[in-house]
C-alpha cells in the first residue's frame, strides 16, 4: 500500500490534499467521512493517497465537514507541514516584537 | 468492486492489484477454454468449457459487479471510463471479425492451404466471435479490476 498522506506528493490526481492529517487529528475514520459526505470509504483512500481528485461538490462537502476553507485543504501546491505553519508563523510574531 | 471474493468457504484478498490481476488471467484462461471447447466439436469438452465460461461470469460479477451498478463519483466516472476504453477495443474485433469472415466464402488462400488449415480458417470467425462476445461482456470489468490501484480491505 502506498503512502497514505498526500500533503507532500500529489499523486495520480495532481492535487495535495490535508484530508488524512485532518481526519488523524481529529480521530475520524474513514468510514465516518465517507458515510458523512456520501462515498464509498475507498474513495477517501482514492483521495487521501491523490490517486483522485475530487468533484467540486465533494470538495466543497470535505471542507464543511471539517469547517475549513477548501483552499485549507486542498490546494495545487504542496502544503507546509502544519508543525512548521503553525510555530513558523509564532517565531516570526515574536522576532516582530522583538525587532519593535 | 469488491476486495474479497468469497470460494468454498475461504477468503479471497483482491484488494491488492496483482491479486486482482492474477485474478483477471484466470477468468481470460476459462474463457480460452470454452473457445477451444466449441472448436473441439466434442460434446463433453463443450458441456465443460461452457459450464466453465458461466462459472467465470459469476466470479467476475461477484467481484466486479454487472458494470450497471450506482456509485458514487470516483465509481461512476471510472466506470464510465473502462466502458469507453473498452468499446475502443471491440470496434477492432468487430473489424477482425469481419476479416476473419471472408474465410467462410470462396477465397484464395483457403483454396492454396491443406485441408486441416483450411478446416481451422472456416472455424476462425466462430472463434472471434465467441472471444468478441466474452470480451464485450466481461472487458469493462476486467479493465477495472486490471487498472484500479491497490485497496483497503473493507473494514
Amino acid at each position: 500500500m502506498s503512502d497514505n498522506r498526500n500533503d507532500s506528493s500529489p499523486g495520480e490526481s495532481g492535487l495535495f490534499n490535508r484530508i488524512a492529517v485532518l481526519r488523524a487529528e481529529r480521530g475520524i475514520s474513514r468510514q465516518d467521512l465517507a458515510d458523512t459526505v456520501g462515498v464509498n470509504y475507498q474513495t477517501i483512500g482514492f483521495l487521501e493517497r491523490g490517486d483522485y481528485g475530487p468533484s467540486l461538490k465533494l470538495a466543497f462537502q470535505i471542507a464543511a465537514y471539517f469547517g475549513l476553507p477548501v483552499e485549507a485543504i486542498f490546494s495545487t501546491q504542496p502544503f507546509k507541514p502544519l508543525s512548521e505553519q503553525v510555530y513558523g508563523a509564532k517565531r516570526s510574531e515574536s522576532e516582530t516584537e522583538k525587532s519593535r | 468492486m469488491n476486495t474479497q471474493l468469497i470460494l468454498l468457504g475461504k477468503r479471497i484478498n483482491l484488494a491488492p492489484r496483482t491479486h486482482r490481476r492474477f485474478f483477471v488471467v484466470l477468468i481470460y484462461a476459462g474463457f480460452a477454454v470454452w473457445i477451444m471447447g466449441f472448436l473441439s466439436g466434442s460434446r463433453y469438452f463443450g458441456l465443460f468449457s461452457g459450464i466453465l465460461c458461466v462459472v467465470c461470469l459469476l466470479a467476475l460479477a461477484a467481484v466486479a459487479g454487472t458494470g450497471y451498478e450506482d456509485g458514487d463519483e470516483r465509481e461512476v466516472h471510472r466506470r464510465d471510463h473502462v466502458f469507453f476504453v473498452a468499446h475502443k477495443q471491440l470496434s477492432w474485433m468487430l473489424i477482425l471479425l469481419l476479416f476473419t469472415s471472408w474465410f467462410r466464402g470462396p477465397n484464395p488462400i483457403s483454396a492454396a492451404v491443406s485441408a486441416p488449415v483450411r478446416a481451422l480458417l472456416e472455424q476462425l470467425p466462430f472463434a472471434v466471435l465467441f472471444a468478441l462476445v466474452a470480451l464485450y461482456a466481461t472487458l469493462p470489468q476486467a479493465i477495472l479490476l486490471w487498472t484500479e490501484p491497490d485497496m483497503e480491505v473493507a473494514p
